[in-house]
Formats: C-alpha cells, sequence, structure tokens
C-alpha cells in the first residue's frame, strides 16, 4: 500500500474512532471540560476536523468545506477559515458548543470525503513537492504535511476518547 | 511513500509532542491519576512502549526488548511478554508505579531503535507476509499490524499531552 492510501486508511479509522466516541453522548456531556482551561471532547472533535479541513484544501487549493458546504453555519460560528482552534484562549474553547455530537461527526465525514478524493489523485512523485508555508523552514513536503495530519488527528482522537473514560469511567469501550 | 517511510514519519512527527510533554514532568505527575478508572502519563509511555514491542517482535520473528535486554528489571516487574497493559483492571494501572522519567523514555528509546532497524529492512514481500492478529485470532498482512502500533502510539501520545495540561494548566505547548 502506498502513502496516499495509508493516509487515507488512517484517517478513516479516525472517523470510525469518534463515532464511537461520541455515541450517545448528550451536548453537555460533549461539552464538558475536566478543568476551565482544559479542552472539551467536543473542542477536540472540531479542532482536528478543522485542521484536516484547513490543510487539505490548502493542498487542493479549494475553499474549505467549513466555508463552502456552510459547516460553520451548523456551529453558529463565523466563516472564518483560519479558526482552527489552534492558539483557542480558554473563553473561546469553552464558547464552542457544537449542537451535538451528529453534527461533529457528519462535520468530520464530510472532510474526509473531501480528503479522500484529494488523496485518490495524489501520485508519488506529488508527495515530494513542497507545500507554501511560510511559517517553515525549510517548507513541508506535501508528504510531510499529510503525515503532520495523520499525527495531530490521531493524538486528538485519543485524547477524545480518553475524555469519556474519565467522564463515565472504565468500560465504555468494548476492548 | 512506502509503509516503512510513512511509519517512521509518522512515529516522529508523534515524538515531538510526546517528549515535550514530558519535559521535566516528576515521579509524582507521572503516576497522577485525574481519576480511579483513568491511566496516569508513566502507564501510557510505559503500555505504548510495550505495545510497540510487543508488535515488532512478533512481526520480526524475535525477543521483545522487556525480557530480552533486561527492561522488566529496570521497570521492577516480571518478565511476562505478554503483558503489554492491555485489558489491565483499574487496580494493575493504579498499582503500577513508573520508574524515574529517564528509564521510561530510555525504554522507549530502545524499542524505538529496533523499530527503525526492522523498518529500515522491510521488503514489499515482508509487507504481505500473514501475522497473528492482535485481536479475534486469525493471521493479518504483516502491514495492518504495523498500522496498529502507529494508531496505539499516536493515540495514548496525545493522551500523555493532553495530562500533562490537566496537571500543569494551560500554556506548556507552543503550537
Amino acid at each position: 500500500m502506498e502513502g496516499p492510501e495509508l493516509i487515507a486508511d488512517a484517517l478513516g479509522r479516525i472517523r470510525d474512532g469518534l463515532q464511537r466516541t461520541l455515541e450517545g453522548l448528550t451536548p453537555e456531556e460533549v461539552a464538558q471540560q475536566p478543568r476551565p482551561d482544559c479542552n472539551s471532547i467536543g473542542w477536540l472533535a472540531w479542532h482536528l476536523t478543522r485542521v484536516q479541513d484547513h490543510h487539505i484544501s490548502e493542498l487542493m487549493g479549494q475553499e474549505q468545506a467549513w466555508v463552502s458546504q456552510g459547516w460553520h453555519q451548523r456551529f453558529g460560528m463565523a466563516p472564518d477559515p483560519e479558526n482552527t482552534g489552534s492558539r483557542h484562549t480558554p473563553e473561546q474553547v469553552a464558547a464552542l458548543k457544537p449542537p451535538d455530537g451528529q453534527t461533529l461527526l457528519s462535520y468530520y465525514e464530510a472532510v474526509l470525503e473531501r480528503t479522500k478524493s484529494y488523496l485518490a489523485g495524489v501520485s508519488p512523485q506529488d508527495l515530494d513537492k513542497t507545500v507554501d508555508d511560510p511559517r517553515f523552514q525549510p517548507p513541508p513536503t506535501v508528504g510531510v504535511r499529510l503525515v503532520s495530519i495523520v499525527s495531530d488527528n490521531t493524538q486528538h482522537a485519543g485524547q477524545a476518547a480518553y475524555l469519556r473514560g474519565l467522564m463515565q469511567g472504565k468500560g465504555w469501550l468494548p476492548y | 511513500m512506502e509503509l516503512a517511510t510513512y511509519v517512521g514519519g509518522v512515529l516522529e512527527r508523534n515524538e515531538h509532542i510526546l517528549f515535550s510533554a514530558l519535559d521535566g514532568v516528576t515521579d509524582k505527575e507521572l503516576n497522577w491519576q485525574p481519576s480511579p478508572d483513568t491511566n496516569p502519563m508513566g502507564w501510557l509511555v510505559w503500555h505504548l512502549s510495550r505495545v510497540q514491542d510487543t508488535h515488532v517482535s512478533v512481526m520480526q520473528g524475535k525477543e521483545q526488548a522487556w525480557t530480552s535486554d533486561g527492561w522488566h528489571a529496570r521497570f521492577g516487574m516480571e518478565p511476562d511478554a505478554s503483558d503489554r497493559g492491555a485489558g489491565h483492571t483499574s487496580e494493575q494501572v493504579a498499582a503500577f508505579r513508573a520508574p524515574d522519567l529517564d528509564t521510561l523514555l530510555a525504554y522507549y528509546r530502545a524499542v524505538r531503535e529496533y523499530t527503525q532497524r526492522f523498518l529500515d529492512g522491510l521488503t514489499p514481500a515482508d509487507l504481505e507476509r500473514e501475522v497473528p492478529a492482535v485481536r479475534g485470532g486469525g493471521m493479518v498482512p504483516l502491514s495492518a499490524r504495523l498500522e496498529m502500533v502507529v494508531v496505539d502510539n499516536v493515540q495514548h501520545s496525545g493522551q500523555v499531552a493532553y495530562l500533562r495540561g490537566l496537571i500543569r494548566g494551560k500554556g506548556w505547548f507552543s503550537p
């Protein structure tokens, strides 16, 4: 299996993990923070999806699903493509109240669909092309950028699962 | 991007967060549980290292570093190759005492070195070779088992990072 397929697989597994983590949670539980400056399950799921949406759209040279598909409206937020949650203050984290777990999952699924269609067209040579990101010197390659999405998204998905256990105790996950 | 490059890349990217999150952590913090049912940082780092050690040794058909290089003794634990923390009860997690941070990290790094040598030597034929599945019996391609290492290690590393924030508050991490 080659890189693009591995990335698609990994991001697909995150979707399954998010579904398990969000299943049956009330909106209050989704927004629950263990401490005022710690992230909620909802914020984590929103943020990891925003990161994927932001980075993949950049690679595609297209507008983010957040904006073009109106997901910002379903979250009651402004269509700001740069708002991915990075550098959010505790107040901003606390203010993020997703309508429900299903909206979070649906946003992730919409972004994943775009990501998969993008990855289907990526060749091994494309992975070595550099990404125009002035924050990094030297600039990352497409391959490095995709790997960073997998790492970031997987870490946050793991955090969300941990929080469910913190909230509900051991046993919510079948294994 | 071949599987070996992908796995090495994600693990390396993940380590930036993992090592930052552990920087300067005290023994007390390593063993702190936010609730009786949740895993502390020390257990998480031990577990993810055990997972990597276990899977790579199965895929290579070699003994684990845990037993062959005496790491179990440095953790004050039995040379039980089957114990990687999966299925631990709350009592077992609470009873786990991480060794000092240096030893914890040294075990991870030792395992990681074996893993990298394994990755560097992988051939396309190796990837198709069947190895035992982690759960449920049966056999899976080696590539599938290798991807499971990434999923486990990166999720748990994210959890370690979350715990650092839970313990010390916002501000330790700069994106």
